[in-house]
């Protein structure tokens, strides 16, 4: 036996000058990919900007409730359009906050959902549009009126004087979600897809779980579709609902 | 407007009474999407008709089917109008401000106060829309067969479909988180008679090939007293195909190659084999490799002389595979059992010693020399209750594994190995942050190859772990605590404890998905029988415990590609940190 002598291998073995150097070097490509990333990120997200919509405020002086007017059509593009007729329902949901201008705290919130489904053997659609207060199912045999019903608001009850004080410049801000997941089935969703029953992918502690799985979960998202919106500070326009139906 | 709600009155200036109401229409849309029990996914029945206060199971099973002519829409909706008129804009923009002219199927007071005991019942009588399913159609699909998408979609001919029916959603959704298609679509269409639909599923296929790991290192090596060895470049890089010839099974291959050093991994998982709701799995490995044996002042007898090197070398080859059965059995634990068998082939010096602290003792290879045979069975019991597979904020990821070598049948190494790891992950409510708990223990009796032995690099976050099987970096552990454990590099026995904080930095849904901040730090220790019986001379009292401080800082990012770490540990890996032992420096 003999001590084996110390050996240098060539062509691989480096000096600690140049591996510090090295270390740097993929220290900092490391960094340059974290941050080129998140920039990327964070570039993509921006699209995801605030809307500013036009709206309208009614104050009834003779009942004391404040009433939104607001219109989102374009909501509703040429791939939601053809997903009308397909026969399931889609669901679009608008939810709003009512803040003092110059206020971000909320005074109210309010909300409509318009559900649509296409019935295949009447070739017509029905709608459901439920708001505070009421709720109303009618037919539609075009996607203009479906457009028109679940995406032009008209009188939405949006506070009361208990909570909104009279003569104020207010601002709407909320989101429109079409086909919102909710919490319950994104967990149920979530659950399955990490284990899928008898029929899935590669379990996630494999080497093999898909990385598409860990991206489909990030991707369902809250909703299928979602628009964050503002308006512009609007004073509410008085008017006396007792009178004019007398 | 009075208090209603005496649970509520600090919040009564922010929500209406009404706008509480509507938000109750608004889950109960909402909640037969979220799959909820069907108490709770019913519509609330409100109108005075005692036909629609019937519940709706009763009054809407199969309502459109052939059998039963379907009433007219307006018949059963209502409120609504006609179909095939369009109704009045005037009518969807009513000018009273309790919209009195909705047709509103609400008949409660306007204050729905609890002392009543009732909860406000604001929800119309919904239209239960259902079919009979004349058939199922798959279309676009090029590659994946029919019958794996159908796997995934619980309809069959002779079904009622009911369109509010979550499942069906569900399935979409299972259908795009198979990976196999980039958009899935649902939709329905007549069939041969009144009350029949097709269902049809449009399916927009992807890629299926996806990168699973990327590593790229540098090795080091260093003895025990400091002396620098020389560095060596490694790479490892594993592949999948997910969906192999259209028929849901997966297909990954794998390899490692550093200097005269080769490992080669083929996978493949089928999920329900012969459409059944048993898994079956295989691989199939080969590793040509080098390990370095001896701690320091290695002398060794090696009369081929094959090796340069002043560590004892290991040259060995590993064929074989393994296969392997699993059942799920429930939707967060899974069985498995899986068979290996492997033929080794190894050499490595007649006669090796090393500086063991401040003794020269022989280096015990754990390995036969020569050919021999590996033969194991291997049970594991998985719990996965986590959220998210990359960065979960809440549930339990917990296994236990047993495995034996199958001695005298079919092995030369008898051995047992039992382990246990649990992780714990808490969503504090403080700004969404994250904590986790780790631990890991097992134990090995008999004589277990040197290679499925525990290897101090798996569990300092400071060295390199193993790659396909092979290690390629040879430094001792760090030893922050000047304990034997500089002296270990295998043993039979190892555990660790370890925490996790996590602060969210980024969410997003394109490309990069989240990104996390994480620091870590514990305890592990790893040892062998002779180091627990006879610690090496030159440690005393605590020291003699094989343990070691690990911890990481850096951040987790989840995108498209995958999750990643950059953490400091990772440059570390280019900056050798060399542990010493009690001869260091002498």
């Amino acid at each position: 036996m003999a001590k084996g002598p110390p050996v240098v291998n060539s062509g691989l073995a480096l000096g600690s000058g140049r591996r510090f150097w090295l270390a740097a070097a993929v220290g900092l490509a490391l960094a340059f990919a974290c941050l080129f990333s998140a920039t990327r990120a964070f570039a993509q997200e921006a699209s995801n900007e605030v809307v500013t919509r036009d709206a309208h405020f009614d104050w009834d002086a003779d009942t004391g409730q404040l009433y939104l007017d607001l219109s989102f059509r374009d909501i509703v593009d040429a791939n939601l359009q053809s997903k009308l007729s397909r026969g399931l329902p889609t669901t679009i949901v608008l939810t709003a906050t009512i803040a003092q201008a110059g206020n971000n705290r909320p005074l109210a919130t309010t909300a409509q959902t318009c559900k649509v489904t296409w019935h295949v053997w009447e070739e017509a659609y029905l709608v459901e549009v439920m708001r505070p207060g009421a709720t109303r199912q009618s037919w539609t045999t075009t996607t203009e009126g479906v457009v028109r019903r679940c995406t032009e608001v008209r009188h939405l009850l949006a506070g009361d004087a208990g909570q909104i004080p009279g003569g104020v410049p207010l601002i709407a801000a909320g989101k429109i979600q079409v086909n919102p997941v909710s919490a319950e089935l994104l967990q149920k969703l979530k659950r399955w897809v990490m284990r899928p029953s008898a029929t899935g992918t590669a379990a996630p502690g494999d080497a093999l779980f898909s990385t598409f799985t860990g991206l489909f979960l990030q991707r369902i998202g809250d909703a299928e579709r979602q628009q964050k919106f503002t308006t512009r500070t609007l004073l509410p326009v008085t008017i006396h609902s007792k009178s004019a139906a007398q | 407007m009075p208090h209603c709600s005496p649970q509520n009155q600090s919040e009564s200036r922010l929500v209406s009474a009404e706008v509480r109401r509507a938000l109750v229409i608004v889950l109960s849309t909402l909640l037969p999407f979220a799959g909820l029990g069907q108490a709770a996914a019913q519509p609330l029945p409100v109108s005075t008709d005692p036909a629609a206060t019937a519940p709706a199971s009763t009054k809407a099973t199969n309502t459109w089917g052939a059998a039963d002519q379907p009433p007219p829409p307006s018949a059963t909706a209502p409120g609504a109008t006609a179909p095939g008129g369009e109704a009045p804009a005037a009518a969807a923009a009513p000018a009273a401000p309790r919209a009195p002219d909705l047709k509103s199927v609400s008949t409660e007071p306007p204050c729905p106060c609890p002392e009543s005991g009732l909860e406000p019942r604001a929800a119309p009588v919904a239209l239960a829309v259902r079919y009979t399913l004349e058939g199922v159609e798959v279309r676009g699909n090029t590659r994946t067969r029919s019958h794996v998408v159908l796997r995934y979609a619980p309809f069959k001919q002779g079904d009622v479909f009911d369109v509010d029916d979550p499942e069906v959603e569900l399935a979409r959704y299972r259908l795009l988180g198979t990976g196999f298609f980039r958009d899935v679509q649902f939709s329905l269409r007549k069939g041969s008679s009144r009350g029949l639909v097709v269902l049809v599923i449009d399916v927009v296929e992807r890629n299926t090939i996806v990168l699973n790991d990327v590593r790229m290192g540098i090795s080091a090596d260093a003895d025990t007293q400091g002396n620098r060895r020389p560095l060596t470049a490694y790479a490892g890089i594993d592949v999948a195909e997910t969906n192999l010839l259209g028929t849901g099974i997966t297909l990954g291959s794998a390899m490692a190659v550093a200097q005269n050093q080769l490992a080669l991994r083929v996978r493949f998982l089928d999920p329900a084999f012969l459409g059944s709701s048993w898994m079956t799995s295989g691989t199939l490995l080969y590793n040509d490799a080098l390990d370095f044996f001896g701690n320091a002042a290695v002398l060794k007898d090696d009369p081929k002389g094959a090796s340069t090197s002043s560590s004892a070398v290991v040259s060995y080859k590993r064929f074989g595979g393994s296969v392997g059965v699993g059942r799920d059995l429930s939707i967060a634990t899974q069985f498995w059992l899986n068979y290996r068998l492997e033929s080794l082939d190894a050499s490595y010096p007649f006669e090796a010693s090393h500086m063991r602290g401040f003794r020269t003792e022989p280096i015990d290879f754990n390995i036969v020399r020569g050919r021999s045979v590996l033969s194991t069975l291997r049970a594991t019991l998985d719990y996965d209750s986590r959220d998210h597979p990359f960065l979960p904020t809440r549930g339990w990821h917990a296994s236990v594994t047993a495995e034996v070598g199958l001695l005298p049948a079919a092995s030369d190494y008898e051995y047992q190995r039992v382990e246990l790891s649990a992780s714990r992950w808490w969503h504090l409510p403080w700004h969404d942050h994250v904590l986790r708990l780790e631990l890991f223990a097992g134990g090995i009796s008999g004589n277990a190859p040197f290679f499925e032995q525990y290897c101090v690099g798996d569990f300092s976050d400071f060295l390199p772990s193993r790659v396909l099987g092979v290690n390629f970096d040879r430094r001792p552990a760090p030893n922050f605590l000047n304990t034997d454990i500089a002296e270990v590099r295998y043993g039979n026995y190892a555990f660790k404890l370890a925490g996790e904080y996590r602060i969210p930095l980024f969410r997003g849904h394109r490309s990069i998905y989240g990104i996390d901040l994480f620091g870590s730090a514990g305890m592990y220790g790893v040892a062998s029988s002779h180091d627990i019986t006879s610690p090496p001379v030159g440690y005393s009292g605590l020291a003699q415990i094989p343990v070691d401080l690990t911890g990481n800082l850096g951040f987790r990012m989840d995108t498209s590609a995958g999750g990643f770490v950059f953490a400091f540990s990772n440059a570390l890996g280019f900056v050798p940190v060399r542990g010493k032992g009690p001869a260091g420096g002498q």
